[in-house]
């Protein structure tokens, strides 16, 4: 039964965009709707896309060498988390389970409190790129980029661990 | 590199600096736990007081909706209130307190 719901938590993203499979994933009546604004998304991310590879001209460019605005990086990391898991799968999780999904997606954006107060307040001004080079640059450079490197691993572990069992199930 | 161009002890000594960290996490303390209350009272309320939350404002919206939707307007809310703070106090001691560090290793 777990894995039958997980199952489903992970393939109704999918029926969101697929018409030929949304069999009452998405009402009929506010179907053309839905497909509208997925279609909008699309098109505007494939415009910043474009516009963004315009810009770019060498690979310094890309690592934002050259410095790029507040504005500009703020854009770049909302981009960042608006991946398959945070954009179709809370779409599937809201269409699933309406106001509890609801709930989960709000948590999602209340977190980044945490990380503008916890994480970024002591990082602001100190001009490094990385969470491990700001503990390099007030701590044993080599001792605390080993640190950086090994709280890395592990997460990346137990994150792809989920995404294993998630798509195995 | 840098590291060398202050004297952080003396930083870290100085009156200015621990009086703007303090400040600074009296600030942040306050910031994070009225974050943290309200999106709690989005659970707790959705649990423990559904009457409540389901009460209609208008047509389908009912209260629930709305403190949820709410909670994106608080939650920009605090970051902007962080953002001018920022902007406004903490950088302005900070410049100061850096100022004071390098013309005191000029004048050393």
């Amino acid at each position: 039964m777990a894995g039958g719901l997980k199952k489903l938590l992970w393939v109704l993203p999918f029926c969101v965009a697929a018409p030929a499979i949304a069999q009452g994933a998405v009402s009929d009546k506010l179907r053309s709707e839905t497909f509208l604004i997925f279609g909008i998304i699309v098109v505007l991310t494939m415009l910043v896309t474009y516009i963004a590879a315009k810009r770019v001209r060498s690979a310094d460019d890309y690592y934002a060498g050259s410095g790029i605005s507040g504005m500009q990086n703020g854009w770049a990391i909302a981009g960042d988390y608006l991946s398959a898991a945070s954009f179709l799968g809370i779409a599937g999780l809201i269409s699933a389970w309406g106001y509890d999904g609801f709930m989960y997606s709000v948590a999602w954006l209340v977190a980044y409190i945490s990380v503008l107060l916890l994480m970024a307040e002591p990082c602001r001004n100190i001009g490094k790129y990385t969470l491990a080079d700001i503990l390099a640059y007030r701590n044993d450079p080599r001792k605390a980029r080993i640190v950086g490197v090994v709280s890395v691993l592990t997460v990346s572990t137990f994150y792809l661990a989920r995404k294993w069992s998630a798509a195995a199930c | 590199m840098s590291r060398a161009r202050y004297d952080w002890s003396a930083i870290a000594a100085d009156p200015r600096f621990i009086d703007l960290q303090r400040r600074k996490h009296r600030f942040l303390a306050l910031l994070m736990l009225f974050a943290v209350t309200s999106y709690f009272l989005l659970p707790v309320g959705a649990a423990y007081y559904s009457e409540l939350f389901s009460r209609r404002v208008a047509g389908q919206i009912n209260l629930g909706i709305l403190f949820a939707l709410a909670q994106f307007v608080i939650t920009l809310a605090v970051a902007l209130i962080y953002v001018r703070r920022a902007n406004r106090d903490f950088d302005r001691s900070t410049e100061e307190i850096v100022r004071g560090a390098y013309q005191n290793r000029k004048a050393a």
